[in-house]
């Protein structure tokens, strides 16, 4: 499932929460918060669910078995926290072989 | 060492460079909910197809029907590079299995959902996965091996 990012925002800004992108609040908070938390958790992985920060942790794995532990089967934000994000690349992709929209 | 050689042959059995060109390192795989879920739910159904070993891409990916007919929810999303600029993907937490070959699974909770079936695929496997493994390139063989 892929969404279209603001062509003047950073990733997380400016989406709507749908159905099918169930993280669009959940990403507005941690960008919001993302200044203060490098303070205090840069490079670690935060977990984030319905606007709050579940805890923080050293690797997405980690994230991640808290996270069902906590909710279960829903949708929470992984996310490192970092300023140096990179976007993923898929040559296949960004050649047009491959669609990034449904 | 699990050891995997991937070897692309002719109709007459030969080792054939031209059609590892041509299709690249196609694995079967089995994709199933991350060992942490199932430990918590009853997993559905894995997603069984092809697998494009491909170099060139940062992540893993796999395609977007995959979650939903696991059930899965996401579990992060990242921005992603597409021929009209970034986009936001949506990141999955899965297990890659490798049925038939002799190699260990592979659980990521950072998969992208992206399209790929219409290229007859279920997941790319990036660099992200690769890092795991050795990979030796044999183009005049035809081989291609990979070691865990």
């Amino acid at each position: 499932m892929v969404r279209r990012a603001p062509k003047e925002g950073a990733a997380g800004t400016g989406k709507q929460q749908t159905d099918d992108f169930p993280l669009a609040v959940d990403l507005e908070y941690f960008q919001a918060q993302l200044a203060r938390w490098l303070e205090v958790h840069r490079g670690k992985y935060a977990l984030v669910r319905d606007a709050k920060l579940v805890g923080v942790y050293d690797n997405p794995d980690n994230a991640y078995a808290a996270g069902v532990d906590a909710f279960g089967n829903v949708p929470f934000l992984i996310r490192q926290v970092t300023d140096e994000v990179e976007p993923a690349t898929f040559p296949a992709l960004t050649a047009g072989v491959m669609h990034a929209d449904p | 060492m699990p050891i995997h050689n991937h070897i692309v042959r002719d109709a007459h059995g030969r080792p054939d460079a031209a059609g590892l060109i041509a299709r690249g390192v196609l694995l079967s795989v089995e994709i199933g909910v991350h060992p942490s879920l199932a430990k918590k739910a009853t997993p559905g159904p894995p997603v069984f197809g092809k697998a494009l070993v491909d170099t060139g891409a940062t992540s893993t990916a796999i395609d977007r029907n995959v979650p939903q007919r696991l059930g899965l929810s996401p579990a992060g999303a990242r921005d992603i590079l597409t021929p009209n600029g970034r986009a936001t993907a949506q990141l999955y937490a899965v297990e890659l299995r490798f049925p038939g070959i002799d190699l260990p699974s592979v659980p990521s909770t950072q998969v992208a959902g992206v399209t790929l079936a219409e290229l007859g695929l279920v997941a790319l496997i990036g660099r992200d996965v690769l890092s795991r493994f050795v990979v030796t390139y044999n183009g005049p063989l035809g081989l291609v091996t990979l070691a865990h």
